[in-house]
């Protein structure tokens, strides 16, 4: 604190005071003593100034003093570091590791769960469902007329703004390649209740229904790559061979219904359309007004269902509306699954927390002798505590640095290889949780670094005791670190479970059998509009055609045509009636997928035939109606009868179909799930008009290069309107399929390798350390005769003692968790028991792994050297 | 700097001054011009220290730390400041007096050496 000049002048004149006192003491007379004083004392205002001056000139210095004994702490920080390679690159390594991947996991559950979907209040969006509580039937979409009417009531709450909405893919023609994009058809108040406007024209409010039928509103990356920019005035674009207005462009950060969507076309009902109130088809979306609680808005849905049912008893008998969350329904499945992996990455940290820990705590003691001279030599306490805070700040700030780059590369490869499965991929990126998770661990790791000298009393006293003997030092707490070496093994031990469990569930998933053989086919898809293709027979040509040119290509082996495609999921469910048999009336029909394909496609893909035959060329349009079913619809329909006498009528069939084949059950939505009943019928008779798209399925006989470049051409040469488009192969698909047990199983691996290293490590340190403070111990023994092999033997039977009771520990850990986890996660195998005994040898390798360096040291000492150091 | 004593006082150097300044101050608090008559009737008035290199000292020495002022109330009812050690500041008093010791002995042993250089046999 610097003083101020005035303060001076009061110090001078009581200076002067006692001065004059003393020489009036000595016998002066009183003025004269005030001038001899005010002599000696000398020019005042001259050195007034000095004082000030030398007051602030010190503080400077005493400030740059203190800069270069920081900057002179870290350097010596560093060289002492450089002279522990390993212990320094152990640490930060186990820092990277730890620090990364728990930034990593709480960045994907931050960016899936936690973050807000991106419209404004989004918390008071909800979903509506249709419900049957007594038939126990759930589904997210209702009726169009049941639509208009929730929508005119508000869904039973004042104030609540609804919109319905389906995925619609259109074509955008008139470019290069007929390109197929997605789309969404919504209603008009779909931009109001989502609360985002286009930001450049307008939405679909208030536009008459005359204009709204040719108008559409794209979004900015389709804007951006038509070259449409500014005011739109008109700007018109073909989709679909149509000329539509384009209203409005949205925001790029808008996403509606998926991140993919780029089109939305207003749906405007009418007729029949509008008014049918059996068919289920829309969803719907609505914004709750403020202060509404969902309980409040369920409750107001009920009762306007109730309404509905009394209204409308054919249709809505029994029915009732449900409202949930969007957030929920989003990312509602994955909530268990990713606090599940966050457990275990909190695991992981502590483990490295723990080796950490440990690893310093060696250090301070290996070190002792060199602190002991320093203290000696005259540093002070504050200094060395000043110099190992220094380490520990660099340790954790370079384990936080590349902790933080190892958790984004992590997080930018998860959400690479993350299946689409998983809601809101495209959203996952390191946040700003994550890293400041990260950075907050580096610190408490620094933090507790620096404090732990403080903390140890016998440490401190043993370094005053000024005797430079390593045997007088005393052991760190043994016992804390054995504990914290089972704890860790333990943990290790749950992690290998739910590896192998993980394992196991994807492994029984990948051998399931789909019912078809899917190596070697590339798939397509094809849409037309019924526009262009009114008839049948104009759809079946158009087909026949396509197959004949595609078949004729020198690289295709063989090619065939589904409506959709197995594994993909989607699938056309449509009211099947059997002859014979007549439904009671007011009951819901029986359904079945409906499957149009052309006659060579199920030896194509290689579906055992059970019964019966497979389509031939001859079920031709104007021949007999034939049918295939699959063994479930066989089975449902016709238990212990010949189903080959049988007949049916399936969706828009005016006449019965015979039954002529049985095949074999296909996983049609993949791996997990099992089909229902199934019915195929020949391209060549097909009766759903409005069913204007198939996909080709195309085995290759060669691995040929672009054999899509040239099927695309020939298509092209058939119909160049007609876009190709999500052209994959069936293996991809089903790998796809299977995406998220994998990356379950893959991330169970990962997490329970690294934690197996990082505890590996921790052992190896332990007995490093154990080794090197009892060398004196052992070099005795030695020197009395004791075999090398015997001498060492004590820590390594420990090590392998705290190795199994860990391990012990861990697996009734999970005969616990076991229950609680089955009945948050949902279905997973039995830990095979061999899987269990596997875990605990790996463990045990690990131990032994970790026992050969600090082994070694010991086998090759020499006890003479050891003693006479002593 | 210090001033000629008609019977020759030795001159006192800066970083001395700060060290008598210390001593001084460890019997207690005192105020400035206390400080320099202590200093004055230890040394037999071998030492006389000047205002103008008093009181900067004390300043540099305050900006250090290694002494605190506060005012108070002099034997003449008169507001002065008075001084006294930090915990610092004796720790820096013991290190100075223990050096100079050691300074003072190592010369004083080579001045009264009883024996010359070792003379180099022709």
């Amino acid at each position: 604190m610097t003083r101020r000049t005035e303060d001076f002048e009061e110090e001078f004149a009581a200076h002067l005071d006692h001065k004059v006192s003393d020489l009036i003491a000595e016998g002066w007379a009183p003025e004269a003593a005030q001038a001899e004083a005010r002599r000696q004392f000398g020019n005042a205002t001259a050195f007034r100034a000095a004082c000030a001056a030398t007051a602030q000139a010190e503080t400077r210095r005493t400030f740059s003093q203190r800069i270069s004994a920081m900057a002179h702490d870290v350097r010596h920080a560093a060289r002492a570091l450089q002279r522990q390679p390993g212990f320094a690159v152990t640490v930060v390594l186990a820092l990277a590791l730890g620090i990364g991947l728990t930034g990593g996991m709480i960045s994907v559950i931050d960016s899936v769960l936690l973050q807000p979907l991106p419209y404004p209040a989004a918390d008071r969006l909800v979903v509506v469902w249709s419900a049957r509580p007594d038939a126990n039937e759930l589904t997210s979409q209702v009726s169009a007329a049941d639509f208009y009417d929730i929508e005119a009531r508000q869904l039973g709450t004042p104030g609540t703004r609804t919109f319905g909405y389906m995925s619609w893919p259109v074509t955008l023609t008139a470019v290069a390649e007929p390109e197929r994009l997605e789309g969404a058809l919504v209603t008009p108040d779909v931009f109001g209740t989502l609360g985002v406007n286009p930001e450049s024209g307008t939405g679909f409010e208030g536009v008459d229904s005359a204009a709204l039928d040719s108008s559409v509103v794209i979004s900015s990356r389709l804007a951006s790559r038509l070259g449409i920019a500014g005011p739109l005035r008109g700007r018109a674009i073909r989709l679909n061979g149509q000329m539509v207005t384009v209203l409005g462009v949205m925001p790029p950060t808008f996403v509606f219904p998926s991140p993919a969507t780029d089109v939305w076309v207003p749906l405007v009902l009418s007729g029949d359309n509008r008014t049918n109130r059996s068919s289920r088809w829309l969803r719907v979306v609505a914004r709750l007004p403020e202060h509404t609680t969902i309980d409040r808005a369920q409750a107001g849905a009920q009762s306007l269902a109730a309404v509905l049912a009394e209204d409308f008893p054919a249709t809505n008998t029994g029915w009732t509306l449900r409202v949930s969350p969007l957030h929920e329904e989003l990312v509602g499945s994955t909530r268990y699954s990713l606090i599940a992996l966050a457990g275990a990455v909190l695991a992981m940290v502590f483990v490295t927390a723990a080796n950490v820990y440990n690893l310093w705590l060696g250090q301070l003691h290996r070190r002792a002798t060199t602190f002991q001279v320093q203290l000696a030599l005259g540093a002070g306490r504050s200094h060395l505590v000043r110099q190992l805070a220094c380490e520990a700040v660099a340790l954790s700030a370079v384990g936080g640095v590349f902790g933080l780059a190892f958790g984004t590369g992590l997080v930018q490869v998860f959400q690479r290889w993350a299946p689409a499965s998983i809601p809101r991929v495209a959203d996952i990126q390191m946040t700003a949780l994550g890293g400041a998770v990260s950075l907050s661990l580096a610190l408490i790791v620094a933090i507790g670094m620096a404090v732990l000298p403080l903390l140890s009393r016998r440490w401190w006293s043993s370094l005053d005791a000024g005797v430079l003997r390593t045997r007088q030092f005393s052991q760190p707490g043994t016992r804390r670190q054995h504990v914290i070496v089972v704890a860790q093994t333990a943990m290790v031990t749950i992690l290998l479970a739910s590896a192998a469990v993980f394992g196991q569930a994807f492994v029984a998933l990948v051998r399931t059998d789909l019912g078809i053989d899917p190596n070697g086919i590339v798939a397509m898809r094809l849409q037309w509009t019924r526009g262009q293709y009114t008839t049948p027979d104009a759809q079946r040509i158009l087909l026949d055609q396509v197959l004949e040119r595609v078949g004729s290509l020198g690289g295709v082996e063989q090619v065939a045509a589904i409506s959709d495609l197995p594994i993909n999921g989607n699938s056309v469910s449509l009211p099947v009636t059997i002859a014979g048999r007549l439904a009671p009336s007011g009951e819901e029909p029986q359904r079945a997928g409906l499957r149009i394909i052309s006659a060579n496609y199920l030896a194509l893909v290689r579906t055992p035939l059970k019964h019966g035959r497979t389509f031939t060329l001859d079920d031709r349009a104007t021949g007999e109606p034939v049918a295939i079913v699959n063994e479930t619809f066989a089975r449902h329909h016709w238990p212990g009868e010949n189903a080959l006498i049988q007949r049916v009528r399936v969706g828009e069939d005016q006449d019965w179909r015979r039954v002529v084949g049985v095949v074999s059950d296909v996983r049609h939505a993949g791996p997990t799930a099992e089909e229902g009943p199934a019915i195929y019928v020949p391209h060549t008779q097909k009766s759903e008009i409005w069913l204007t798209w198939t996909w080709l399925t195309v085995r290759q006989s060669r691995a040929a290069g672009d054999i899509v470049g040239d099927i695309r051409a020939a298509v092209r040469q058939v119909d160049p309107n007609l876009p190709v488009s999500q052209v994959s192969t069936l293996s991809d698909l089903a790998s796809k399929a299977v995406a998220l047990p994998r990356m379950n199983a893959l991330v169970a691996s990962t997490t329970a390798a690294i934690t197996l290293l990082l505890a590996t490590l921790g052992i190896a340190a332990l007995l490093a350390q154990v080794m090197t403070q009892r060398r004196a111990e052992f070099a005795l023994r030695m020197a009395l005769g004791a075999p090398r092999a015997t001498v060492a033997l004590r820590p390594v039977q420990v090590s392998v003692a705290l190795v199994t009771g860990g391990w012990l520990i861990g697996s009734a850990s999970l005969l616990l968790l076991d229950g609680a986890v089955r009945s948050q996660v949902g279905p997973l195998p039995e830990l095979n028991p061999w899987m269990w005994l596997g875990s605990g040898l790996i463990l045990l390798v690990a131990a032994m792994l970790a026992t050969i360096a600090p082994l070694r040291s010991v086998l090759a000492l020499n006890p003479i050297e050891v003693l006479r150091r002593d | 700097m210090g001033r000629l004593h008609p019977r020759g006082t030795l001159d006192v150097l800066r970083g001395t001054l700060d060290v008598l300044i210390l001593k001084s101050l460890s019997f207690g608090p005192q105020h400035g011009y206390t400080v320099v008559r202590w200093i004055k009737d230890q040394s037999d008035n071998d030492v006389l220290v000047e205002e103008g290199a008093l009181y900067p000292a004390l300043a540099r020495l305050e900006a250090q730390a290694l002494i605190t002022g506060d005012w108070g109330v002099s034997e003449n009812n008169r507001r002065a400041r008075f001084y006294r050690l930090t915990a610092k500041g004796r720790r820096q008093l013991r290190n100075e007096v223990e050096g100079w010791h050691r300074y003072a002995t190592a010369i004083g042993r080579v001045l009264g050496a009883a024996d010359g250089p070792a003379r180099e046999k022709s």
